[in-house]
């Protein structure tokens, strides 16, 4: 590890979903900074011209080309459609690294949720990263492009609490997904990363606070969370160090330490330390978790026969 | 120079973790969970685990509810049933239902309460699920989308209808869901699998925390390989090297397994394994999850933290091993 050469994206096209806003816009800026060809794909157009400005106002050299497609995510036709898009944008040539920040939460209690608010859980979380890593696989594959994929989970990728039940199983989903591609497209000589942010502080968390149970919240209220920017900067810079799971903040890299499972370690000693920690520290922060929850019960009754649950 | 500091250190950690142990496991006391009974509701009850959990439950005097799809597969099962039957008074009963959709998921929750006086069950272990291995490459959108339904939904649709049913009745009832070790981590030829074991470990781990408001509890069984009708059906498409990584699994018979899964509810543990390879994936990958045993993790967690990594670089040898063969199929199959 210490003397693997760095990735770096300058002279690179880099192609990444959800690069209209929050962590993939802030992404897409961070590396056409360091020289990188950029696109980004989003639903909405007015959002990717606005995002395309503030790309535009990093340029380091005339001969970077910038560039948005807007297509949806969730499905696996538009997300091949937009790959060759990007890639008809560079000869044809399928992008060298394609970065997956799509993806949004609507947390609620399980039993306020209908049938679509979990289908829809896992097409937000799940399938709308999980489509554009089978298309760039394929294609990659295809070109002989030793290139790169990288997924993005959560902290609620590690583990769960009350209010997550539609995220958190797309969030994991994605974790296997990534574990299962880090070993087979060795194959073909393309790395597989995965990042694990926790609270990021943009329009996306904002969405999800309309619907967040306070409880949910009150549990939460111990994440410091990151900016897009911070993040994105954490996220690079694992990729950039050849990191299989990628972790930007110290409660996160405790989950990761001690979910570790068979993902190639970071940083070895780092990690048995971290896996120290949290061999207590975890186990009382979930034992808090719980007497929240617990304490909670009261309430939630009235809750539920105000809504006419029963 | 490490080992200087090391035995203090050490000692100082047993002495913390025994302390640890002593005021918070409660479980040494807690009563076991029994059966007896009980109304106990099995998908996937027509053969492998399923089928060998209900047989093991009806022995124990429960009254049970097999549900599948092929109605002739629930009549020959019944009929294994009938033969563990122990008293007069135990219900069996089978009823025909996919479950990869919310509706008849809960059509077949409803239908097993019928037969209860309207009652929703007071176990629901959903060991339905199948798997498909094949490579990445090689599959098409319907592979992906198939192993998310045949690996998650069949069982997530049973849970969230479960639950729902639970809480308005005020049972305080049980929810089984059944991943695998590849849930746990994964390997070449699992992409479509893995996802879907993944996702039963983040809802299980959802729904513990979230069913605590209304007292029921939530478990989840982590089995190896099992030698069942459903790993014939696997082995069809399974690539050579997926087969190759996995012959150090040694795998459980249906009845072991069923076994495994049986005495860790019974001990009202949340993860569940039934061998030692799973368990020190378990042990490594616990994250929050409440802990078994807190002592024996540590250990299982120590001998993983050198075992696994030794495991993992093996494995990608195999792969890595594997590429020129691998090219010279794409090519047959004329993918370039």
């Amino acid at each position: 590890m210490f003397f693997k050469k760095k990735w770096n994206p300058r002279g690179l096209h880099v192609y990444i979903t959800g690069g209209s806003q929050g962590l993939g816009l802030a992404l897409a800026i961070l590396v056409a900074k360091k020289g990188a060809h950029v696109s980004i794909v989003a639903r909405t157009q007015s959002k990717l011209e606005k995002a395309l400005i503030e790309l535009e106002a990093v340029r380091q050299s005339p001969d970077q080309i910038f560039r948005s497609y807007s297509f949806a995510l969730d499905n696996a036709e538009s997300s091949a459609a937009a790959l060759k898009a990007a890639s008809e944008g560079h000869g044809g040539q399928v992008p060298d690294a394609v970065i997956t920040c799509a993806g949004a939460s609507k947390p609620m209690f399980l039993l306020d949720m209908e049938e679509q608010d979990l289908t829809q859980g896992m097409i937000n979380g799940y399938w709308v990263q999980a489509w554009t890593a089978f298309a760039a696989a394929k294609q990659m594959a295809r070109e002989g492009k030793k290139g790169k994929i990288v997924l993005v989970s959560s902290t609620l990728g590690f583990m769960s609490f009350v209010g997550y039940s539609s995220y958190s199983p797309a969030k994991h989903a994605l974790r296997g997904l990534a574990e299962a591609l880090h070993s087979e497209l060795m194959l073909y000589g393309i790395d597989t990363h995965i990042f694990f942010p926790p609270t990021m502080y943009t329009p996306g968390f904002d969405e999800e606070n309309k619907t967040k149970p306070a409880i949910t919240r009150t549990i939460e209220s111990t994440d410091e969370g990151l900016t897009a920017e911070q993040a994105a900067s954490a996220l690079l810079i694992g990729v950039e160090n050849g990191e299989a799971h990628i972790t930007g903040d110290l409660i996160t890299s405790l989950f990761r330490a001690s979910t570790r499972g068979a993902a190639p370690r970071s940083n070895a000693a780092l990690d048995v330390v971290y896996d120290f920690i949290a061999l207590i520290g975890v186990p009382i922060w979930r034992r808090s978790v719980d007497k929240q929850v617990l304490a909670h019960r009261e309430e939630h009754q009235q809750y539920l026969q105000k809504k006419g649950f029963f």
